[in-house]
């Protein structure tokens, strides 16, 4: 009685319908074609690059608001608009210099 | 205000794909390819989870994860997280089901079958043969449910169930402005024009993803379709003729 061979399963994969090696054939891969077929839609990648951009601008937060998104601690947060908190910044001299009596907001007491 | 609103919910958003995309896949993969009394018992608890709303079980889940969060001290980041985490543990059933369904489908052909006989056990055939052929439906309705998401915590903010004072989120942001629609107005539309956009271009995404991986189910455009000279068949499918070819050739060198 001789033993069954043991088949190698990832080699058996690995060819083609007659048995030879199929590590010859070149074409591209299923990642590369759906890759391909993604940046070829145009509403797709606009959004992508939009996303990306909010993400960024999300993160670094450049030159918007107050406070640095995540909150660094340098800045103190505010209390809700409703009970007409004044905002404070402490990054910024003119912040120190007035005293807001109507201006509530940020962007109004701030800004330059 | 409006920038550390949009990271943290971003970072929901995140959470819940990555959560929700493991949980479906994983309850899905194993009821749609290993069946009997593990389908049983997993789809019957997808069942019962899937037919609780989910606004009112991700507001429960989500002020139960900010209590715990809160008693232990852990920072901001964690609360949002943490928030992420319970949304996505209660919706992923319908990315399961439908996993699920791929899977069902797949296991019962030929190269699965193939797979088999040659001795390849149930985790290489899971992996190697019935998981990449899911991987587009994965990815789409994960982005779909990325995009649920986002919406789902700002309605929880918004109600005053998700991010609390004095942290931010769109939801809150919303919710403390709306007093000042009338005279601030602007307070109110940044944070609604990140709610949209950030949706809108998720799903936009998750379209595009779409339709690379799996081109058949693009939308047919009549119009440009005659313009490439191209006609569907009987069965649906673009046929692109000779003769119709050449008309879209002329056409299109003419214009």
């Amino acid at each position: 009685m001789s033993q069954p061979q043991q088949i190698d399963v990832q080699e058996a994969e690995n060819l083609g319908p007659m048995g030879e090696p199929r590590n010859d054939v070149q074409g591209k891969s299923q990642g590369q074609l759906v890759r391909q077929r993604f940046f070829g839609n145009t509403g797709a990648v606009v959004s992508l690059i939009v996303l990306l951009f909010i993400v960024l601008l999300a993160i670094t937060s450049i030159g918007i608001g107050p406070s640095r998104a995540g909150g660094s601690g340098i800045l103190t947060r505010r209390e809700p608009l409703s009970m007409a908190a004044v905002p404070h910044c402490h990054f910024c001299l003119r912040a120190w210099a007035i005293i807001p009596s109507v201006r509530t907001t940020w962007a109004e007491t701030c800004s330059p | 205000m409006t920038m550390q609103g949009t990271q943290y919910s971003l970072i929901v958003m995140v959470v819940v794909g990555v959560i929700a995309g493991i949980l479906g896949t994983v309850v899905g993969g194993l009821s749609g390819y290993f069946r009997g009394w593990t389908e049983a018992i997993l789809m019957r608890l997808t069942d019962v989870i899937i037919i609780i709303p989910l606004v009112i079980l991700a507001a429960l889940l989500g002020r139960m994860a900010i209590s715990f969060v809160r008693s232990t001290g852990l920072p901001t980041v964690a609360t949002v997280i943490a928030l992420g985490l319970l949304i996505g543990a209660a919706s992923w059933p319908p990315l399961a089901r439908l996993v699920r369904g791929e899977f069902l489908s797949l296991r019962e052909r030929e190269f699965v079958d193939a797979a088999r006989l040659a001795g390849a056990s149930s985790g290489r055939i899971i992996f190697k043969h019935i998981l990449p052929n899911t991987v587009g439906v994965i990815t789409v309705n994960i982005t779909l449910l990325m995009s649920s998401a986002i919406l789902l915590e700002t309605a929880l903010s918004y109600l005053g169930l998700g991010i609390q004072a004095p942290d931010w989120s769109l939801g809150r942001l919303i919710s403390e402005n709306q007093t000042a629609f009338a005279t601030r107005p602007w307070l109110f539309w940044w944070p609604g024009v990140f709610i949209v956009t950030i949706a809108l271009t998720i799903n936009f995404i998750g379209d595009g993803l779409r339709d690379a991986f799996d081109p058949r189910q693009r939308k047919f455009n009549p119009k440009k379709a005659r313009e490439r000279g191209e006609h569907r068949n009987e069965r649906g499918d673009v046929d692109a003729g000779t003769n119709a070819n050449m008309r879209g050739a002329v056409n299109r060198a003419t214009r």
